[in-house]
């Protein structure tokens, strides 16, 4: 068992330190119910770490808030911050789960509100203007043409993946060195605030955790430091919340819990869930300077070599329309870029045919 | 704005070009497989073993193929127990059950 819950880690912390992948790409492969929580939660710490190097450089118009922190040498310091914040945040499971347990129970009274929530999320993607609002129409033009044709990979990959791969492959100068100082400090406010709110985000579709920080940041005022502890924070929530609902009632919200293959008792979850967190932790801890390090010299090549790890993937998954799609998607993720309107404004692809499907 | 342009136009023809080779293809699969694995567009063959309305409503068949039972959501269909259906759709498991949502159903009466 412990060796499972180990080789999970490991999967899960190699896959989350390739950039622009994501543990979903490799779940078929991890046989075990054990191994694919584990290697989950483990790609949530990884995945902090090298989301940081995609797309740094100068040649961005609009820098996301991780690349901002490199540029001001504060990656380790912050990163850290994140990883002690999400340790701490696995002891605060008991108490969450048990919140998340009441909701899920009123769960068909939510539901009718979806339909509003959703219309709510893009009208305030509208707030970019006129620009967002070609983004929004090409996006959910694409995601009806996919709707129900198992084209997630393609579709996602090319919009979020892909153009800060090819943006990273071609930056002109990379970010400098960063001050080697770790943080011992908890944000135990953001630990609180992010489960509260996944507990309800994380239950309707299409809202993915770049939306719900987007929505604090607006509600809360998160600084650069504060969003990205916000953000890490609510991605491990929401990975921890989807095997929760799948374990209380049978939901799947996440790839990871679709593929588990019986339901995990309680308190047996709760356990592997607090220890795999906290050993991935110190994992995180331990190879942030190294990873650092590595990804600092290999950046460009590593990032030239998932581009074409994701264009081969997409082809022997999906074909050449699967292989279009991805195309599309790319153009529009850079047409994003290029408008200087934020990509999360893609989920449009998701929202729009999910609010259709429950009108 | 040039460069946002060639991506615009880029992702407009992308687009055009998605929708015009979107087809509806359905994969005829194994029914253990299926049982295991539900997920994605689906042909399955089964005979249809019991129809029912949910508490919402809905009318609900169970289509029993090679041994394996599915739940195929038969709203605006008329077809009744021990009819031999072949059903394309949309695989997905919901509730612990295979469900399949049917773009197509048809009577195979050959």
């Amino acid at each position: 068992m412990i060796f499972e819950v180990f080789l999970g880690v490991l999967a899960g912390f190699a896959v989350g330190l390739i950039p622009g992948f994501h543990v979903n790409n490799v779940l078929s492969f991890l046989k075990s119910d054990l191994v694919i929580v584990s290697a989950s939660i483990a790609f949530v710490f990884a995945s902090l770490i090298s989301s940081a190097f995609l797309g740094s450089g100068e040649n961005f118009v609009v820098l996301p808030p991780v690349q901002r922190i490199l540029l001001k040498r504060k990656g380790i310091l912050v990163l850290s911050k994140t990883i002690n914040t999400l340790m701490f945040s696995a002891f605060l499971l008991p108490f969450f789960f048990y919140l998340f347990f009441l909701i899920l129970g009123v769960f068909s009274f939510f539901k009718k509100l979806f339909f509003f929530f959703l219309f709510g999320a893009l009208i305030g993607f509208l707030k970019h203007g006129l620009k967002a609002l070609v983004v929004i129409l090409l996006s959910s033009g694409l995601g009806l043409i996919c709707l129900n044709k198992d084209l997630l990979f393609p579709l996602l990959a090319g919009f979020f993946a892909s153009p800060t791969l090819l943006a990273s492959i071609f930056m002109v100068r990379s970010f400098p060195k960063q001050v080697e100082v770790f943080s011992k400090e908890v944000c135990y406010r953001h630990s609180f605030l992010a489960g509260f709110l996944s507990l309800f985000f994380s239950l309707i579709p299409a809202v993915s955790s770049s939306i719900v920080a987007v929505i604090a940041k607006s509600f809360f005022g998160l600084e650069e430091d504060d969003f990205i502890i916000f953000t890490g924070a609510v991605s491990y929530y929401y990975m921890v919340f989807s095997f929760a609902a799948y374990s209380f009632f049978g939901i799947t919200r996440s790839g990871s819990a679709a593929y588990l293959t019986s339901k995990p008792g309680l308190l047996s979850l709760l356990g592997l869930l607090i220890f795999t967190t906290i050993v991935s932790g110190y994992l995180a801890l331990f190879f942030l300077k190294k990873a650092f390090t590595v990804l600092y010299f290999f950046g460009r090549k590593l990032f030239s070599f998932v581009f074409l790890l994701l264009l081969f993937l997409v082809f022997f998954h999906h074909g050449f329309f699967g292989l279009l799609v991805f195309f599309t998607s790319t153009c529009i993720g850079l047409l994003c870029q290029e408008l200087e309107v934020p990509r999360h404004v893609c989920m449009a692809s998701l929202i729009v045919p999910t609010m259709l499907l429950i009108y | 704005m040039r460069k946002a342009f060639l991506f615009l136009g880029f992702a407009v023809l992308g687009l055009f070009l998605s929708y015009y080779f979107s087809d509806d293809r359905y994969e005829k699969v194994d029914p253990k497989a299926l049982a295991e694995n539900c997920y994605g567009r689906v042909e399955l063959d089964g005979r249809l073993l019991r129809v029912f309305y949910s508490k919402k409503g809905n009318l609900i068949g169970v289509v029993s193929s090679n041994g394996y039972h599915f739940l195929v959501l038969l709203n605006g269909y008329n077809y009744s127990k021990g009819d031999l259906l072949t059903v394309k759709g949309f695989a997905s498991k919901y509730s612990g059950s295979c469900w399949v949502f049917p773009k197509q159903v048809k009577l195979n009466d050959f």
